[in-house]
């Protein structure tokens, strides 16, 4: 099974597409989806060691039985579960604490890198204008005639 | 029934995931021929009516075939490729772990054990089967000698159970226009791709429209919390609907609503919603990854770059123009003849007839 050769049809659609496109570049929005879509995905790279995916299972997952098998051996040990659940019912609050913890640490990490992130951006901010003052000062100084410079 | 059994081994085997739909399908085929054939796998379930059973109730012998199908590492892999059973290997593809990024240890980690213990089994198998041809070259590279393409066989049910009339009372007749995404939650399809043509298609075309994304998010759950917040960034809630696992009839009553279906993956095997797309006459518009030219057969709208407004632009004028989706649909329909019952029945016999069942 070769690869069939490209579509003669799909090449005339994109060619009346692109030149819709050409005709209102900028029509309803002129966000750059190229920058979007590699922001997005460079995004997981703040968490190698998958923090936030544990956060969201704990979020998804909690109270989920194990797989179920339409057997006797299947309907006992959903039994002896939903037994076990009730029993230990000061251990499974207990656990869920401990869930809400983590979720809790999470957020308040992400906030914080939040801000850490926000504040970075507003130094960088800063230390531009100061360097576009500097660069302003040291223009007009080096205007300005040695004899004045005393004065 | 013959004395050959033919019997298959997946890691797990689940409803609606492409690789489980197969293997109850080839089941089915199998059985039909008067052969015994069971599915088992690490857990047991039951899956599309059918019981799977759990690795430890395999009792092989030489006279018996195992296919194995080759996705997701299993811990077993070693107890199963030594059984005494003739082996025959059906891969379907790994995704590479660089898509893996920022998930916790499991999921990465058996990604990269399947990856790296491909070359292991080599010996092990007397045939090596691939979905495609990209697949193929997979197993080649990995040493397997006797390497052939064994196109994916569609599951019956996307004919035979009707879609769920609830989901299309719910979306049908409110004049939105529909686009549909269908494949897992995970990050090597790029569903944020989606959305963003999705996004450019509201601002450019058509403001009344909304976007279907089918698919579970298990053990993906942190990269569909992050899709979410793009939408909401986006200011898309309420146009954007994921649907998480659905069944075959709900997944049937989706492609009914559809009036183009989106896939910008950026790594696949195969991609069966593709051809599940063809067949329900939906127009395709896809990024020109890896095996997908190769699965749709030269139909559909292929992209070879990402240009998110030029793929708004194409669909727009494929739903708004019923002369330019007519001719889609007619090489659509042509493609998808390939992956007919018909077709599968027939490469199915060639298959056990070359291993002289």
């Amino acid at each position: 099974m070769g690869t069939p050769a490209p579509e003669q049809l799909g090449a005339e659609l994109r060619e009346v597409a692109r030149r819709r496109l050409e005709r209102r570049p900028f029509q309803g929005s002129a966000i750059d989806y190229g920058w979007l879509a590699a922001t997005f995905r460079s995004e997981p790279g703040m968490d190698p060691y998958g923090f936030g995916q544990l956060v969201a299972e704990i979020e998804q997952t909690g109270g989920v039985y194990p797989p179920e098998p339409p057997t006797l051996r299947g309907r006992l040990g959903r039994f002896l579960i939903d037994l076990e659940y009730r029993v230990l019912w000061w251990l499974v609050r207990a656990i869920s604490r401990r869930d809400q913890a983590w979720r809790a640490a999470y957020h308040m990490m992400l906030a914080l890198h939040e801000k850490q992130v926000e504040l970075r951006l507003e130094a960088l901010g800063r230390i531009s204008e100061i360097e576009a003052r500097i660069s302003l000062l040291e223009e007009r100084l080096s205007r300005t005639k040695p004899e004045d410079r005393g004065a | 029934m013959s004395h050959t059994a033919v019997d298959q081994f997946n890691t797990a085997v689940y409803e609606g995931d492409a690789v489980g739909n197969e293997i109850v399908t080839l089941r089915a085929m199998l059985r039909a021929r008067r052969l015994s054939s069971a599915i088992y796998s690490e857990v047991p379930s039951r899956t599309a009516g059918v019981y799977v059973q759990p690795w430890s109730e395999y009792h092989g012998c030489e006279a018996n075939i195992l296919i194995v199908h080759y996705s997701v590492f299993s811990n077993l892999f070693d107890q199963v490729f030594a059984a005494p059973s003739r082996k025959v290997l059906l891969y379907h593809n790994v995704t590479p772990p660089t898509f893996f990024e920022g998930m916790p240890g499991e999921l990465r980690d058996r990604v990269l054990a399947a990856r790296d213990g491909l070359p292991r089994y080599r010996s092990s198998v007397e045939l090596a089967l691939a979905d495609s041809e990209y697949n193929a070259r997979d197993l080649t590279d990995a040493g397997f000698l006797n390497v052939r393409v064994f196109p994916y066989v569609l599951t019956h049910r996307l004919h035979d159970v009707p879609p769920d009339e609830s989901v299309l009372r719910r979306y049908r007749g409110d004049g939105l226009v529909n686009l549909l995404v269908v494949g897992r939650i995970a990050p090597n399809k790029c569903i944020e791709d989606c959305v963003l043509a999705f996004h450019s298609f509201c601002n450019r075309i058509e403001p009344r429209s909304r976007l279907f994304i089918a698919g579970s998010a298990t053990s993906t759950e942190y990269y569909l919390m992050r899709l979410q917040q793009l939408v909401t960034r986006l200011g898309l809630d309420g146009s954007v609907v994921f649907t998480g696992r659905v069944s075959q009839a709900a997944l049937n009553a989706y492609y009914r609503l559809a009036d183009a279906f989106l896939a910008m993956s950026e790594h696949e095997g195969f991609c069966v919603p593709l051809i599940e797309a063809m067949l329900f006459d939906v127009p395709v518009f896809a990024y020109a990854s890896c095996a997908v030219p190769e699965t749709v057969r030269g139909a559909g709208i292929l992209f070879s770059e990402k240009n998110h407004p030029e793929m708004a632009e194409a669909i727009g004028v494929v739903v708004s123009d019923p002369v330019w989706k007519e001719r889609i649909l007619r090489a659509q329909r042509e493609a998808a003849a390939y992956y007919s019952s018909d077709a599968a029945e027939q490469r199915l016999s060639d298959l056990l007839a070359s291993l002289g069942v």
